[in-house]
């Protein structure tokens, strides 16, 4: 008889997904990272450039915005994941569970519209939401009627416009991740709660909540990722000015998009390395805190 | 304690569920709740939890009307037949997870959840995560959970349908010892007759969310008072055919549907002649004879199953199909040609149009 051999097959079918990865993945992060080594600019062009090792690392290091423009981001990240991202979409998954659902699944969709609506649309609206009366919506509704001056009121409380524009953006991702996992307890243990005496918030809190171990490290790392590195809403909204400029941002300007005209792909590069580090590290904190090695564990089951 | 349910209706849009249900419990009583899928059992079960609220109708427990009151306010304990058991937490902490809840201290916890696992065995379980055990030992969990409560009434729903056959006879019998020795009163969903018959002190049977009947299970047996309790309650079932009662010289008989005709005993007369009715006689009441009499029946053996202690023989009689019961030393088979009589004393008689028994009026 003919050894079974071990068979290679799968790999075949991995190559087309594998190829695209690898040239649309991989390859920008390695390119970013080799660019980061280099002095490469407008001045330099992309022929006189030279190797300097770390110096742009070095140059981050000792640059008097680097402290501000972290913790900037540090701010923002952490407010829109907490308040919008995991917060509010664990919130209204809840809500939604306990509504009629119906009426459930009508606020649900309420909260995609931000989502649908084009990002520069969106965010227009909530410029002018903000404005300076009679064309601001909240100044003209709720400053005027009462004779309070009125004033742009994005300039004065600009991170808390960013984290609200991204957040209304990112619960509903949350919100449907949530939801699909509370659907998916058993009406049994539900019920069971609540004879063994649960209200329903002991019920969210001790039974719901902790099944929902897995969604919450998935949203809580995945969004972490995408507020550490998407910057478009705050870029049509401040364009970083008024103390919103965070590090993704930053990294644009540097590199791409400059007042001055010199654009730093060098120095760019390396501070879109330095997030990808970060993403990194966050990643591995989180996996750690979820203990997620327990989740992924065999289950051992013996007889009666 | 008491349980009274009184004239409970629930729908759920159009559909009634539960209609126009009583039933009155005693303080210790093991109730069975038994029909086929769908007969508004597990919904009465939990209206009486307080998941569902009646849309008209009443429950009282011990004589304090229960009928909007939360599931955390009734002192009932719960059993399921997925278990239900948290996945996150241990065995200890699903046990003692309502008492938690009422912030019951360390020492008071550890005492009755030792309690409840000796009393089910499950003592040696405590740290292990319910994905960690067996169907009949998380099916023991569950119930240590209810009963650490120390309910006044304990609800079960089917909870025994997940379990294999060998560890259900074993947990019916565990079920029952617990019930008497702790005397909680007790509603079990089921549509296995079996589990009805054995553990119940008296049996309601539902069908399309009405009560049939509420009886000790015996009765059920013996005196079916409607043709569908007949049909339901018996393994292997009642067969049951249309036919006529006639009287021929002061004796009563009955036709068979290859037109012969068997005695029928005076005692389960149903005082209607000459009209049609349904006829039912179970398949343990019918023996084979060795020679054909006036009063037996003759035909061919279509199929047998064999059942351990007994041949279930199908046996063709006119158009209909009888099954009747036989020693499996008969050597019957398929094929073979057996004369059959019927106890005279076991036929049962139903109404065509409304199916209630001719004979007993039980209700």
């Amino acid at each position: 008889m003919r050894k079974h051999k071990k068979s290679n097959v799968a790999y075949y079918f991995l190559l087309p997904a594998g190829i695209l990865i690898f040239l649309f993945f991989f390859l920008p992060v390695i390119l970013t990272i080799l660019i980061s080594f280099t002095d490469m600019s407008s001045v330099t062009g992309f022929s006189n450039w030279s190797i300097v090792g770390l110096n742009n690392y070095f140059k981050i290091f000792v640059h008097p915005d680097s402290l501000h423009i972290f913790g900037q981001t540090m701010i923002y990240v952490s407010c829109t994941l907490i308040f919008f991202n995991v917060g509010m979409g664990l919130l209204i998954a809840l809500l939604a569970y306990h509504l009629p659902k119906r009426v459930g699944g009508f606020f649900r969709s309420l909260w995609l519209l931000p989502r649908i609506t084009p990002a520069v649309v969106y965010v227009l609206m909530w410029k002018m939401l903000a404005a300076d009366a009679p064309y601001g919506v909240l100044n003209e509704l709720f400053r005027v009627p009462f004779g309070l001056p009125t004033t742009n009121l994005l300039p004065e409380h600009a991170m808390l416009f960013c984290i609200l524009v991204n957040g209304y953006i990112g619960a509903s991702f949350g919100m449907i991740i949530f939801s699909s996992a509370i659907e998916s307890i058993s009406s049994d243990i539900m019920t069971s709660s609540l004879v063994d005496g649960a209200g329903i918030f002991d019920r969210a809190r001790y039974i719901i909540i902790p099944q929902l171990r897995w969604p919450l490290l998935f949203v809580t790392t995945y969004q972490t990722l995408s507020l550490l590195t998407s910057f478009e809403s705050i870029m049509v909204l401040t364009d970083g000015n008024f103390g919103t400029e965070v590090w993704s941002l930053w990294s644009y300007h540097k590199a791409l998009n400059n007042y001055y005209g010199n654009f730093q792909y060098g120095f760019g590069s390396a501070l879109s390395g330095l997030l990808v580090v970060v993403g990194i590290v966050f990643a591995i904190i989180y996996l750690k805190y979820f203990k997620f090695g327990e989740l992924v564990k065999e289950p051992l089951i013996d007889e009666i | 304690m008491d349980v009274s349910i009184n004239n409970l209706t629930k729908k759920f849009g159009n559909v009634t569920a539960v209609n126009n249900f009583s039933l009155e419990i005693k303080s210790g009583e093991f109730v069975a709740f038994l029909g086929p899928s769908g007969c508004g059992k597990t919904t009465t079960l939990l209206t009486v939890a307080g998941i569902y609220k009646p849309n008209s109708g009443s429950i009282v427990f011990g004589g304090k009307d229960v009928t909007f009151a939360q599931p955390k306010d009734r002192n009932i304990g719960m059993v399921f037949q997925s278990y239900a058991l948290y996945p996150h937490m241990s065995v200890y902490e699903n046990i003692v997870f309502s008492m938690k809840l009422k912030k019951a201290s360390e020492e008071d916890k550890k005492k009755a959840a030792q309690e409840v696992a000796d009393l089910l065995g499950i003592g040696h379980l405590l740290e292990r995560k319910p994905g960690e055990l067996s169907g009949g030992q998380q099916q023991r969990v569950a119930l240590g959970r209810a009963l650490v409560k120390k309910p006044q009434l304990l609800l079960f729903d089917e909870p025994l349908s997940n379990l294999d056959a060998r560890l259900r006879i074993s947990m019916r019998t565990e079920i029952k010892r617990i019930q008497k020795e702790l005397g909680i009163t007790c509603i079990y969903v089921t549509h296995d007759q079996i589990e009805a018959m054995t553990m119940a002190d008296k049996v309601a049977v539902l069908k399309d969310g009405l009560l049939q009947t509420f009886q000790p299970p015996i009765e059920l047996h013996t005196h079916p008072c409607t043709e569908f309790i007949g049909s339901f309650v018996g393994n292997p079932p009642m067969n049951l055919f249309n036919s006529k009662v006639v009287e021929k010289d002061g004796d009563i008989f009955t036709i068979l549907p290859d037109k012969s005709m068997m005695k029928v005993n005076k005692i389960v007369d149903p005082k209607v002649y000459n009209k049609e009715l349904r006829v039912g006689i179970r398949p343990e009441d019918i023996e084979i004879v060795d020679k054909g009499t006036a009063d037996s029946s003759t035909g061919i053996v279509s199929l047998f199953e064999p059942l351990g202690r007994d041949n279930l023989v199908n046996v063709r009689c006119g158009n209909k199909t009888i099954q009747l019961l036989s020693s499996p030393k008969a050597g019957i088979e398929i094929g073979d040609t057996i004369n059959f009589k019927a106890v005279d004393t076991q036929w049962q008689f139903f109404d065509l149009e409304s199916g209630k028994s001719l004979l007993w009026h039980t209700k």
